[in-house]
C-alpha cells in the first residue's frame, strides 16, 4: 500500500526526471547563443542571456543588434530597406537573418531547436 | 526498525535507483545529441549558411573553407557585369563574331538555355540589357529611377533570347546584338549544386547549403529529417514549414528580395521578358526540386508566369512542387505541395489547389 510519503517521493522523482528531460533531451542543452559575422571576419559567438545592445561597424555603417534572454534581432542597420530589421526577433536554433548591404549576419545556434534553415 | 519503516526505505531506494538510471541515461543522451556544425560565408553577393551533421569540427572547418574558396571563384567567374569569364563573354556577344568561351561558364550557359526553352522564355538569362536598364546591376542597393518607357520598349522589341546564341564546342556567337547573359536566377542554384557535390566528395552526406534563403538539403539531421521554414513575404515569421530527408532543394523568388521605391512606387528585380517591366502578378513563388539550379530557374519563371500560367510552365519544366502567393495574398499550390507543407500562419490564407502537376 503506497503511503503519502511514498507518493511524495515518487512525485518528486517524476518531476525531477521531467525537469532533466526538458533540460537535457533537447538537441542543445547548452545555453542559447548566436553567431554574429561581420564581413569576412571570423564569426563571434554571443550568449543570449541578458538584455544588451551591440553596435557593429559593417561595410557601410553601423548595425545595431539587440539581445534579450533567448532572442536577438537587428534593431537598426545602415541599409535602405531594413529587411534585416523587419525579420524581427530570432529565437529557435537555426533562425538567421542578415543585413546584406552592411555585410552583417546573425544566426541563433543554441537553445531549443527551431528550424534547421529558413527559405525566403 | 519496524516493517513499515523497512518497506519505506526499500521503496525509496528503489525509486532513487530508477531515477539515477534514467537520469544518467538522459545525461548520456544529451551528450550524444550534438547540434549541426555551422558556418557562414559571405560570397556570391549573399550570406551562405552551411550546416553539417555528424562531422568533427576540424573536418567541418575544412569543408567550410573549401566552400568559401569555391563560392568566391564562382562569384568572380560567373559575375554578370564585372570582368570575369562571363563578363568577357558579355563584352564579345554583341559584336556578332565567333569567339572561344571559357569552359568555366559554358556548362551554365548550356543548362540555362535548356531551362529557358522549357520555361517558354519566362526564365530568360538573355535580358542582361533590360536588368541593367532597370538599375539592378549594382553592388549597392539599387535606387532607380526607373527607365523610360521608350528605352524599355526598344529593348523588348529586339527580343533577346538564349536561342539567339549558337554554341559549337567552346565556340560561341550571337545573332542578336541585344543578347548579353545574366545568370542571376540560376547561378546561385548551380553553385549550391556544386557545393553539395563538393561536400559529398569530402564524405559529408548530411548537410544544408543555404545561399541567402535558397537551399539544398541532403541526408538528415541525425535521426530526424531537416526541418525547413518558409518565411512569409510580408511579415516577420514563417508562413509554412516542411521536412526534407534525402536530397531536395527549396528555392523562393520574391518581389521583396531586391527592389527600390521611386516616387512612391515599388520596382523589383524580376523582370518579365515579354513586357520589359517587373512582373506584377506574384508576391513569391516557392519550388521544391531535387536539383537546385532547376529550382532556381523555375522559381523565377513561375513568378513571371503568375497565378494564371504557373501550372502549365511548371509542368513543362518538370516541377512537382509549387507554392505561389499572389498579390492578394492567396496561396496557389498543387496537391503534392499541399501534402508537403504545413501552413503555420493564422488566420489561414485563402488557398487554391490546382490540378496535379
Amino acid at each position: 500500500m503506497m503511503t503519502r510519503a511514498d507518493f511524495v517521493i515518487v512525485l518528486a522523482a517524476v518531476l525531477f526526471t521531467g525537469g532533466l528531460y526538458g533540460m537535457l533531451w533537447s538537441e542543445s542543452g547548452a545555453g542559447q547563443t548566436a553567431l554574429i559575422q561581420v564581413g569576412h571576419e571570423p564569426p563571434q559567438r554571443v550568449t543570449l542571456d541578458a538584455h544588451r545592445v551591440l553596435t557593429l561597424r559593417g561595410a557601410r555603417g553601423d548595425s545595431v543588434l539587440e539581445i534579450q534572454p533567448g532572442r536577438i534581432r537587428f534593431r537598426d542597420s545602415s541599409c535602405n530597406h531594413k529587411f534585416c530589421v523587419l525579420s524581427g526577433w530570432l529565437t529557435g536554433a537555426g533562425a538567421s537573418t542578415a543585413c546584406l548591404p552592411n555585410q552583417v549576419s546573425i544566426m541563433v545556434t543554441g537553445g531549443p531547436p527551431g528550424y534547421d534553415a529558413i527559405n525566403f | 526498525m519496524n516493517g513499515s519503516q523497512q518497506t519505506f526505505i526499500q521503496k525509496t531506494m528503489l525509486v532513487a535507483a530508477l531515477w539515477l538510471m534514467l537520469g544518467s541515461s538522459l545525461v548520456s543522451r544529451a551528450a550524444d545529441a550534438p547540434s549541426p556544425y555551422r558556418g557562414s560565408v559571405l560570397e556570391f553577393g549573399t550570406i551562405i549558411d552551411i550546416s553539417l551533421w555528424g562531422v568533427d569540427p576540424a573536418h567541418g572547418d575544412k569543408a567550410i573553407e573549401t566552400l568559401e574558396r569555391d563560392f568566391n571563384w564562382m562569384h568572380i567567374t560567373w559575375h554578370a557585369w564585372k570582368s570575369g569569364a562571363l563578363g568577357r563573354i558579355n563584352s564579345l556577344l554583341p559584336l556578332g563574331g565567333e569567339f572561344s568561351a571559357a569552359p568555366s561558364v559554358l556548362p551554365l550557359i548550356l543548362e540555362a538555355r535548356e531551362l529557358s526553352r522549357a520555361s517558354k522564355g519566362l526564365f530568360n538569362p538573355a535580358i542582361w540589357e533590360l536588368i541593367d536598364l532597370w538599375g539592378f546591376h549594382t553592388d549597392v542597393e539599387p535606387e532607380g529611377p526607373p527607365p523610360s518607357a521608350e528605352a524599355i520598349a526598344a529593348l523588348v522589341k529586339q527580343h533577346p533570347t538564349m536561342d539567339d546564341i549558337t554554341i559549337s564546342g567552346i565556340r560561341m556567337r550571337s545573332r542578336n546584338p541585344a543578347v548579353k547573359i545574366d545568370l542571376g536566377g540560376f547561378a546561385k542554384g548551380y553553385g549550391v549544386d556544386r557545393a553539395i557535390e563538393t561536400l559529398r566528395s569530402m564524405g559529408i552526406d548530411n548537410a544544408i547549403v543555404n545561399a541567402g534563403g535558397d537551399l539544398r538539403a541532403i541526408g538528415r539531421h541525425g535521426k530526424r529529417p531537416w526541418h525547413i521554414g518558409i518565411r512569409h513575404p510580408d511579415t516577420p515569421g514563417v508562413i509554412a514549414e516542411l521536412d526534407i530527408s534525402g536530397d531536395e532543394s527549396v528555392f523562393t523568388s520574391g518581389d521583396y528580395e531586391r527592389f527600390y521605391e521611386y516616387q512612391g512606387r515599388r520596382y523589383h528585380h524580376i523582370i518579365d521578358p515579354r513586357t520589359g517591366y517587373p512582373a506584377t502578378a506574384s508576391r513569391s513563388v516557392t519550388v521544391i526540386h531535387d536539383n537546385a539550379a532547376t529550382a532556381d530557374a523555375a522559381a523565377t519563371a513561375l513568378f513571371v508566369a503568375g497565378p494564371d500560367e504557373w501550372h502549365s510552365i511548371a509542368r513543362a519544366m518538370g516541377i512537382r512542387y509549387v507554392m505561389l502567393i499572389d498579390t492578394t495574398g492567396t496561396v496557389h499550390m498543387n496537391p503534392a505541395m499541399q501534402k508537403r507543407l504545413k501552413l503555420t500562419i493564422t488566420p489561414a490564407p485563402k488557398i487554391i489547389i490546382s490540378p496535379p502537376l
